[in-house]
C-alpha cells in the first residue's frame, strides 16, 4: 500500500521538498484535502488558511527550482493554536471578545518558522484564552479526540493536537501554561513539548499567565518536537524574558546514550489520583526504560501536593491583569454603555465566557487589597518552595518522570460542572510551569478508559468504535536541559513507537470511514 | 469562608446578571475552599517567585530605528475610527456624546 502524501513523517516531507523529488504545492493539497474530508468530524481548526498557504508552497518552489535553500522547515505543514498571531490573519482565542480582531505581525516563534518554509495549514481551536484542559470552553465549539470523537483532546491545545493526530497538520504550535501541551498530546497519542520558561519568545502570544506561558511544539516523533523547538527558540529583542544562551542542535543530540541516565519517580505524581490503567502503563514504560540502562528511583516533591491551588491562584491573578486589556476600546467587541466603567463591565461580561470569567473573578479577589497577603503572595510563596523541591531532585537526578495525566481522555461534556473536576486534571502538568522547567509528554500505551470516572453508562455507545485511548508519560528536565528530555523520550519511542504508529495509522483509517457513515446517514 | 462577589465583580469589570452572581460564588467558593490546605504551609522566611526571567545579559539594545505599523493597521485594531483617529466613548461631564483621541 502507498502512503498517501499526508503520511509521511515530517523528517521525510522536509527532506522531499528540499531534494525536490515532491512540491510544497502537492504536500499542502494533500493536506487540505485531507483536512476536507477529516475536520467536519473533528472540529480542529477554528480557520482553514488555504490561499495564504498556497502562496507560501510557490515560494519555497521557487527556492527549489532556483536552486536556493528553502529552509530547513521546507514544506512543512504546520496548524497554529489561535492564541498565536499570523500577520493578516484574525486571532480569536476562541472568544467573542476577540471577534474581528486581525493580527497585525507575526508571533516570533511564527515568523521564525515561516522564515525556514513552514506553511500554517490554519488556526485551531483553543480553551477561550487558553483556560480549560478539553477545548469545551471555546466560544465556538468543541474540538473532538480522533480516537473516539464522543471524547475531548484535552486542553487548552486541543484543536493544535486534534490535528496533529488525525493527520491534519504534519506539525503544530501550541502554548502551555498549566498543562496545556502536554495534557493533549497525552490523551491523543502524539509528543508535545513545554520547553523551559525564557527558551522561546512569546511575543505574540496572548497572554494568559505571564510567568508560566511558554509556546512549544507537538509532533508525532520526537524528532519533530526537536526539530520545531530548534527553530522556534532564542533571544528575542521583543520579549525580555527569553535568554540569550546559545541553542542546540536539538535533533542532532537525540541519539545520545540514556544508559546510567538517573530518573527520579516522584510519589507525590504517580500516587492515588492516577488511574489503575494509565498506573499500569506507566510502570511498562518505566521497565522498558530500565532495560535501556536508565537509573530508576522514587523520588519525592514534598511541596508538589500543594502545586495545583497554588498555581491556579498565580494564574488566575496573572490572567486578571492581562485580560484587563479587553476593554471595548481597543480590538474587536464593543459594548458602549453611559460611561467608561459601564462599558468595560458590559464588554467584559458579554464578551467573555464563563471560565474566564472565572478565573478573572478569582485573580481580582487574590489580588484584592483584603486578600493579597493570604492568597495570592501566599501562593508565590510557596511557588519558591515547589522550585526548590525540583532543584534539590535535580541535584540527584537528571530527569524526573511521572504520567503526563491522571486518566485518559474523558466524554464531551463531563466535568463541566464543577471547576474544581476540571482542574484536577491538571495535578500532574503544572509543577512544571511553577518551575519553569521543560517537559516532553510521550506516548506510553493504549488505555481503557476507567469506569469509575466516566459513570454508569460507560462501557455502550462509542467503546465499539474505540475499546483503548492512548496516555502519556511526562519526562521533566533541569532548566535549559531539553537535550537530555528530547534524548531519553527519543529512546523511549524507538522500544515504543512503532505500536503508536501502527494504531495511530488503523485510527486515521477508521476517521475516513466516520466521514463515509456521515455521508449515509 | 464568605465572599463579596459583587465587589469582587466590580474590581474585575464584569457585569454579571443575579443568577449569574450565584452561580459565581458557589463556584469560586468551591475553589478557594479546595485552596484552604495552602494554609497550613509555613511560608515565614520564604521569599516569593513573581516571576521566572533570566534575563539576556544585557538588556540593551543598540538605538537603531525599526519599522512600525502603519497608521491604518493601528485604527483596524479598534472597533470605530474616524478622520484617522481612534473613536472612544468621552468621559467628560455633561456630555455623551463619542469623542475621538
Amino acid at each position: 500500500m502507498t502512503l498517501e502524501i499526508w503520511e509521511l513523517p515530517a523528517r521525510e516531507i522536509v527532506k522531499q521538498v528540499r531534494s525536490g523529488e515532491v512540491w510544497a504545492r502537492e504536500i499542502a493539497e494533500s493536506y487540505f484535502a485531507r483536512i476536507r474530508e477529516t475536520d467536519p468530524a473533528i472540529r480542529a481548526y477554528l480557520a482553514v488558511l488555504e490561499s495564504e498557504a498556497r502562496v507560501q508552497a510557490a515560494k519555497i518552489d521557487d527556492a527549489v527550482r532556483k536552486g536556493e535553500d528553502p529552509g530547513i522547515l521546507a514544506g512543512l505543514p504546520c496548524a497554529v493554536k489561535d492564541n498565536i498571531s499570523l500577520q493578516g490573519v484574525p486571532c480569536t482565542c476562541a472568544s467573542k471578545i476577540l471577534e474581528g480582531y486581525v493580527s497585525p505581525y507575526d508571533a516570533t516563534a511564527v515568523r521564525r518558522m515561516r522564515r525556514e518554509g513552514a506553511i500554517f495549514t490554519g488556526k485551531t481551536n483553543l480553551d477561550e484564552f487558553a483556560m480549560g484542559s478539553s477545548t469545551q470552553n471555546s466560544a465556538f465549539f468543541s474540538t473532538r479526540n480522533p480516537w473516539d470523537p464522543e471524547r475531548v483532546p484535552g486542553g487548552s491545545s486541543g484543536g493544535s493536537a486534534a490535528a496533529v493526530a488525525a493527520g491534519m497538520a504534519a506539525v503544530a504550535l501550541g502554548s502551555d501554561t498549566g498543562g496545556s501541551i502536554r495534557q493533549p498530546a497525552a490523551y491523543t497519542g502524539i509528543y508535545g513539548l513545554q520547553p523551559t520558561y525564557g527558551r522561546v519568545s512569546r511575543y505574540g502570544l496572548v497572554a494568559f499567565g505571564s510567568s508560566l506561558d511558554q509556546i512549544g511544539p507537538f509532533g508525532q516523533s520526537v524528532w519533530d518536537c526537536a526539530l520545531l523547538l530548534e527553530v522556534i527558540s532564542g533571544h528575542d529583542p521583543s520579549d525580555v524574558t527569553t535568554s540569550d544562551r546559545p541553542v542546540p542542535p536539538f535533533t542532532k543530540r537525540l541519539e545520545r546514550s540514556v544508559k546510567g541516565l538517573r530518573a527520579g519517580v516522584p510519589k507525590e505524581l504517580s500516587g492515588l489520583k492516577v488511574s489503575l490503567g494509565v498506573k499500569e502503563a506507566f510502570v511498562r514504560a518505566l521497565s522498558v526504560l530500565a532495560d535501556l540502562g536508565v537509573i530508576i528511583e522514587e523520588t519525592s516533591l514534598p511541596a508538589v501536593r500543594y502545586a495545583l491551588d497554588t498555581y491556579y491562584i498565580i494564574a488566575a491573578s496573572e490572567a486578571s491583569s492581562n485580560l484587563a486589556r479587553f476593554d471595548g476600546v481597543r480590538y474587536g467587541l464593543s459594548h458602549r454603555g453611559r460611561s467608561l466603567a459601564e462599558m468595560y463591565a458590559e464588554t467584559r461580561g458579554q464578551g467573555f465566557g464563563k471560565e474566564v470569567r472565572r478565573r478573572i473573578m478569582l485573580g481580582s479577589f487574590a489580588l484584592s487589597a483584603d486578600h493579597y497577603d493570604d492568597s495570592y503572595l501566599r501562593a508565590a510563596k510557596i511557588r519558591t518552595l515547589v522550585r526548590r523541591d525540583f532543584d534539590e531532585a535535580f541535584q540527584t537526578y537528571d530527569v524526573l518522570l511521572s504520567p503526563t495525566t491522571p486518566d485518559v481522555a474523558y466524554r464531551l461534556g463531563e466535568k463541566t460542572r464543577d471547576p474544581m473536576a476540571m482542574y484536577m486534571d491538571d495535578v500532574l502538568t503544572v509543577p512544571v510551569n511553577l518551575a519553569g522547567i521543560p517537559a516532553l509528554s510521550v506516548p506510553c500505551g493504549f488505555v481503557a478508559p476507567s469506569r469509575t470516572r466516566t459513570g454508569p453508562e460507560a462501557g455502550n455507545s462509542s467503546e465499539a468504535g474505540c475499546q483503548e485511548l492512548p496516555c502519556g508519560l511526562q519526562i521533566m528536565g533541569r532548566s535549559f536541559d531539553e537535550e537530555t528530555v528530547l534524548a531519553l523520550g527519543y529512546a523511549l519511542e524507538s522500544e515504543m513507537g512503532d505500536h503508536t504508529m501502527k494504531r495511530t495509522a488503523a485510527m486515521r483509517q477508521r476517521l475516513a470511514g466516520l466521514k463515509e457513515r456521515e455521508h449515509v446517514g | 469562608m464568605e465572599i463579596d462577589v459583587k465587589r469582587v465583580s466590580d474590581l474585575a469589570r464584569i457585569r454579571l446578571s443575579s443568577e449569574e452572581m450565584l452561580a459565581m460564588e458557589r463556584d469560586l467558593l468551591s475553589i478557594l475552599r479546595h485552596a484552604e490546605n495552602l494554609k497550613e504551609v509555613d511560608v515565614s522566611n520564604v521569599s516569593p517567585t513573581f516571576g521566572l526571567a533570566r534575563p539576556a545579559s544585557s538588556l540593551l539594545e543598540a538605538d537603531v530605528p525599526g519599522p512600525t505599523l502603519n497608521r491604518d493597521t493601528v485604527l483596524g485594531l479598534f472597533p470605530a475610527s474616524k478622520d484617522g483617529s481612534a473613536l472612544v466613548p468621552k468621559e467628560a461631564p455633561g456630555e455623551t456624546r463619542e469623542g475621538v483621541v
